[in-house]
């Protein structure tokens, strides 16, 4: 009884915060994506069940959809693919300099994540030692590193790398590493070790990490803003904001959109976890 | 860059184990010294040593987990030095045992068949049956971790012996766990090792283990092999103070050569003299006289002022000592006695009398055949190999045959019936061979 009252107290002022700033605005943006505008007057609502904000915002903007989450699914491939090795040097090859890695992946939390986004358009711009050595060796095509999905995707990845990179590192320095020694002892080459031993136990990092990288980077729109062209690079966080701030009567297709954007995520993590679940995390 | 070898016949080497001036420094601590070793094919051998005196680090050169800095690693006539690890036809039991926690038992014991390119269905046959070799084939399906620490045990032997290797290595494979399962899986280990017939090489630092398990033990100390040999070989005539104190525990004191009688030395000690076998005496360089003297506890028993001696001519007598403490044990007791001249003497009695033979601060001599008596070089530390414990004489028991645990602390700190010191670890005192 104590013991039970004790627990809602303790789960009290989080479930409290949540219903304020969590629950009550889904509830409110639910509500307006259903909302139809108001015959003769531009920008104001009436409260509805128009599904039709939906269908414009899956068929409308179906390209910027698709965007999201292909920009954010390749981003988060190549943060597995940069995070890892670099987990895996700090906790198994080079412990020594765990700590300095670990600085460097953390320090640019340091700076806003507005200021580093724009430094990269400094990085890729036209003029810089990048997209010039680049163009000398014939590789730049298009002639430009910014305004293209390329551009996006690496802002994408540099953002969210941390995110990939604390997880497994996590996960990686919880692996025994006599397991290690037992593979290589039970005739396992070291690819055969690192894929049957090593790679199973970070799954559970490789998990979180992906989620976390995910995520928000299908939801991003400062890269694409930023780093992206006009036309052709714009992700549905785009559009949202479009709908948001600068598009009269915007506000109900908007709300279909995040909800959208949410659902597919929702779904996309379900099938994950149900495909990797809970029997290989423990 | 170290050379790869891509040649599988390395796997399929045969016959002894051979070591070859195997050295290993890590930083300034040379943790394996020039070390020449046999196992013959075959063979229980044992490797026994206090903390950090090398015989893990061998044990990973072996294994191929750490690299020696000179030396080879022979199996037959296969060099291994130069392989690595999953090239070797060897396996290991760790101490932690090291079993994958994200797949099932019968997982485990697959592993090795599964990564030597056997194909799934009889690997894990393979993997059954052994298994069923240490009575476990009834948890195939389950985790490692839903196991007991004895059946964890178990598995961690089953998964190295499925492979059939060349040579089995068991670092500390029972110091985990508690004195009576221990005493089990020795018997288990050695049912085992005496089935399949492979060489093992079991790494302890408990002198016990070793020597009711082993054909052959050799006695590690700062490195090098002290010295090795059939148990009892060993414990009767151990030939450094090392071991004298290592394996059980000895009364070693300091005398003189004084002469010969026939084909016994005769030793001068605190005025008195003592007799030894001529072929007991350690080999000294000419014109050395000083020698440590040395006897077993168990082989000593206490004389009374007035007591007779019994078969003089085959006795060694030293007189006028003086009990200083006396220790019941149930099976035995342990006197300490001081000696003048000849310092304190541990003399372990079974008790078979009616009557305790002797009680604090009574007048008593020590007497024992002079067959079991040795010497050793008179230059080395009496104490060499003995532990703090030991040393002020608080030691309980050495009586093995007692069923008191002789081993010391174990890891779980279950198994230390008395404080018997001889099992202790001695790292306090001696810097830690880092693990790289």
């Amino acid at each position: 009884m104590t013991r039970s009252r004790t627990a809602y107290l303790l789960v009290a002022p989080g479930l409290l915060w949540l219903l304020v700033f969590f629950v009550a605005p889904v509830v409110q943006l639910a509500s307006v994506s259903l909302q139809s505008p108001f015959p003769g007057y531009p920008g104001y609502y009436y409260r509805d069940v128009n599904v039709g904000n939906y269908v414009v915002a899956l068929t409308q903007f179906a390209p910027q959809l698709g965007r999201s989450l292909l920009y954010a699914a390749i981003a988060t491939v190549l943060c597995l693919a940069l995070a890892f090795p670099l987990a895996y040097t700090m906790v198994f090859k080079a412990p020594r300099w765990r700590g300095l890695i670990m600085v460097l992946v953390v320090a640019p939390f340091f700076t806003s994540f507005l200021l580093r986004t724009i430094a990269w358009r400094q990085i890729l711009a036209d003029e810089g030692p990048l997209a010039s050595s680049l163009r000398a060796l014939h590789l730049l095509p298009g002639g430009h590193l910014t305004e293209t999905a390329a551009a996006v995707v690496a802002g994408l990845t540099y953002n969210f790398l941390p995110f990939m990179v604390l997880p497994l590192y996590a996960s990686l320095e919880r692996v025994d590493p006599t397991l290690l020694e037992a593979g290589a002892d039970l005739y396992g080459s070291p690819w055969q070790t690192f894929q049957r031993v090593t790679a199973p136990l970070a799954l559970p990092g490789v998990m979180a990490g992906t989620l976390l990288t995910f995520i928000p980077a299908a939801g991003d729109y400062v890269n694409a803003e930023l780093l992206g062209s006009e036309h052709g690079t714009k992700m549905v966080g785009n559009v949202i904001d479009a709908q948001f701030f600068r598009v009269i009567g915007g506000y109900p297709i908007a709300a279909a959109l995040s909800f959208t954007l949410m659902a597919i995520i929702l779904a996309l993590v379900v099938v994950q976890v149900r495909r990797f679940g809970t029997e290989h995390l423990t | 860059m170290r050379r790869r070898h891509r040649d599988t016949s390395v796997r399929e080497a045969m016959g002894d184990l051979r070591l070859e001036g195997l050295r290993r420094v890590y930083g300034d601590v040379v943790a394996v010294d020039h070390l020449d070793l046999t196992v013959p094919q075959g063979s229980f051998f044992a490797l026994v040593g206090p903390s950090g005196c090398g015989k893990t680090t061998t044990l990973r050169m072996v294994a191929g987990l750490d690299r020696p800095d000179a030396g080879r690693i022979l199996v037959g006539d296969a060099d291994l030095t130069r392989t690595r690890a999953h090239e070797r036809p060897v396996n290991t039991v760790f101490q932690s045992y090291a079993l994958f926690p994200h797949l099932s038992v019968l997982g485990n014991v697959a592993f090795g068949p599964q990564r030597r390119g056997l194909d799934r269905r009889t690997a894990v046959a393979a993997a059954r049956s052994a298994l069923d070799l240490v009575q476990l084939g009834s948890v195939a399906e389950r985790r490692p971790q839903a196991l007991s620490g004895g059946q964890q045990q178990r598995v961690a032997l089953a998964r190295a012996i499925v492979n059939q290797p060349q040579v089995l290595l068991l670092d500390e494979p029972l110091g985990a766990l508690d004195l009576t399962l221990r005493r089990q899986m020795q018997v288990e280990l050695k049912r085992v090792q005496a089935e399949i017939g492979l060489t093992f090489v079991h790494v302890t630092h408990d002198q016990e283990e070793a020597m009711s398990m082993a054909d052959t033990v050799a006695v590690m100390n700062h490195g090098r092999i002290e010295q090795l040999g059939p148990p009892a070989e060993l414990y009767d005539l151990p030939r450094t103070a090392f071991v004298a104190n290592f394996l059980g525990q000895s009364n070693l004191v300091p005398g003189t050569l004084v002469g010969t009688e026939g084909d016994l030395a005769v030793v001068e000690l605190a005025g008195q003299r003592v007799r030894v076998l001529a072929g007991r005496c350690v080999d000294q360089p000419d014109g050395r006289r000083q020698v440590l003297v040395g006897v077993r506890p168990e082989k000593v028993r206490l004389l009374r002022p007035d007591d007779p001696v019994d078969r003089p001519a085959v006795t060694n007598v030293l007189a006028r000592g003086r009990v200083r403490n006396v220790a019941f044990s149930g099976v035995a007791t342990q006197y300490l006695v001081d000696l003048p001249g000849a310092g304190t003497w541990t003399v372990f009695e079974q008790n078979l009398g009616v009557d305790a033979t002797a009680a604090v601060g009574d007048e008593v001599g020590v007497a024992w055949d002079l067959r079991h008596t040795f010497t050793l070089a008179g230059d080395e530390d009496p104490t060499a190999g003995r532990t703090e414990l030991d040393a002020t004489g608080l030691d309980a028991t050495g009586l093995d045959a007692t069923g008191l645990d002789a081993t010391g602390l174990d890891q779980t700190g279950l198994g230390a019936t008395g404080v018997h010191g001889t099992g202790l670890d001695q790292t306090g005192a001696r810097p830690r061979v880092p693990q790289p």
